[in-house]
C-alpha cells in the first residue's frame, strides 16, 4: 500500500489509486448489503411460525451494543489523528478502544443469537430467521474482519511501520470501520425499531 | 513539457499539499468529539420515540429522517468526505442511493402497494 497520498506516483485522477479503489469497494459493499436488507424487508411480516421479532427483540441490549459500536467510530478518528500527529501512544490507546469495542459488540450479539436460538429462532425456522440471521452475520463478519485488521494496524504502529506520512493505511481502515457502523445504524433502524 | 506529464506533476502537487485528506483540510479533534456526541443523542432519540406509542403512525419517517442525519455526520466528518476529493463523494453516493431506492422499491412494492390492492 502507499506510505501517503504525498508519496504515490502522480495518477491521471489526482488522486490516490488506493483511496480510489477502496472506495469503490465500499460502494459495492452498500449494494451488496442493500441486497441482504431488502431480502430482509422482503420477507418481513411472512413468517408464518414464531417466535415473531416482538416477541424476541431485547432493544435495551440492542441499544447498548449499538453505542458500543457508536462509540467505537469516535476512537477511530482518535487514533487516525493521533497517527498523523505522530502521537504513537495516544493512537495505540484509542485503536486498543476500536478492537475492544468491537470486541464487546460481538459478544453482546452473540449473546443475543443465543437467546435467539434458545426461543426457537434458528436459520431454518422460518423466512423471519433466515433473512435475520444472514443479514446481521454477514455484518458481523465484517465487524470480526475489522477488528483482524485493527489489530494488525495496532501492531505495525507498535513496532513503528507506520509513520505520519503513512497514515493512509489507518485512514482506509478507519473508512472500513464506520462503514460498518454505518450499516448497523440502518441495521438498528430498519430491523429493530420499526416494526 | 507535455500537457499529458504537466497535468500529472500537477497531480502530484495536488496531492503533496493535501496530504492524506486529498483535497485537503483536516477535521480538528473537537469536531470529531462533536460529532460523536451528536450521534450519540440522536441515537438516544431514536430509541425513545420507539418507546412512544403515541409517534406509531410518524415512527418510520422519523427513525429514516434521524438515521440519515447519522449516517450523513459519520460519512462527511469521521470518513473525511468533506474534505476529501470529490470523485470519493459520488463513488459512494452512487453505490448508496442504488441500495437505497432498491430497499424503497421493494418495501413499497411488497408491503405498500398491497394495501391498495395494486
Amino acid at each position: 500500500m502507499a506510505e501517503g497520498a504525498a508519496d504515490h506516483p502522480p495518477t491521471s485522477t489526482g488522486v490516490d489509486n488506493w483511496k480510489l479503489g477502496f472506495w469503490t469497494f465500499i460502494g459495492s459493499e452498500c449494494l451488496f448489503f442493500g441486497t441482504l436488507i431488502s431480502a430482509y424487508m422482503v420477507y418481513r411480516g411472512t413468517a408464518v411460525v414464531g417466535p415473531f421479532p416482538e416477541d424476541i427483540w431485547n432493544i435495551p441490549l440492542t441499544t447498548l451494543s449499538t453505542s458500543t459500536l457508536l462509540f467505537s467510530s469516535l476512537a477511530m478518528v482518535l487514533a487516525l489523528d493521533g497517527v498523523q500527529r505522530g502521537a504513537k501512544k495516544f493512537a495505540l490507546s484509542w485503536l486498543a478502544v476500536v478492537i475492544a469495542m468491537g470486541g464487546t459488540f460481538l459478544a453482546i450479539e452473540a449473546y443475543e443469537y443465543s437467546h435467539f436460538i434458545s426461543e426457537g429462532l434458528t436459520l431454518t425456522s422460518s423466512t423471519f430467521g433466515s433473512s435475520y440471521y444472514v443479514l446481521t452475520g454477514t455484518h458481523k463478519v465484517h465487524v470480526f474482519v475489522g477488528m483482524i485488521w485493527m489489530a494488525a494496524l495496532w501492531w505495525m504502529i507498535y513496532r513503528d511501520k507506520i509513520p505520519p506520512k503513512g497514515a493512509l493505511k489507518v485512514e482506509i481502515a478507519g473508512i472500513y470501520w464506520h462503514f460498518v457502523d454505518i450499516i448497523w445504524i440502518v441495521i438498528f433502524s430498519l430491523v429493530y425499531l420499526i416494526s | 513539457m507535455s500537457s499529458n506529464a504537466a497535468a500529472q506533476e500537477e497531480g502530484r502537487g495536488s496531492d503533496a499539499e493535501h496530504g492524506a485528506h486529498g483535497e485537503g483540510g483536516h477535521i480538528p479533534l473537537r469536531t470529531y468529539v462533536l460529532i460523536g456526541v451528536v450521534l450519540a443523542v440522536l441515537m438516544g432519540i431514536k430509541v425513545a420515540i420507539y418507546y412512544i406509542p403515541a409517534l406509531d403512525d410518524v415512527r418510520t419517517p422519523i427513525l429514516i429522517a434521524l438515521s440519515t442525519v447519522k449516517i450523513a455526520l459519520v460519512v462527511l466528518f469521521y470518513m473525511h468526505l468533506k474534505v476529501d476529493h470529490i470523485v470519493f463523494t459520488w463513488v459512494f453516493a452512487i453505490g448508496a442511493a442504488l441500495a437505497a431506492f432498491m430497499v424503497g422499491a421493494l418495501s413499497v412494492i411488497y408491503h405498500v402497494l398491497p394495501r391498495f390492492h395494486v
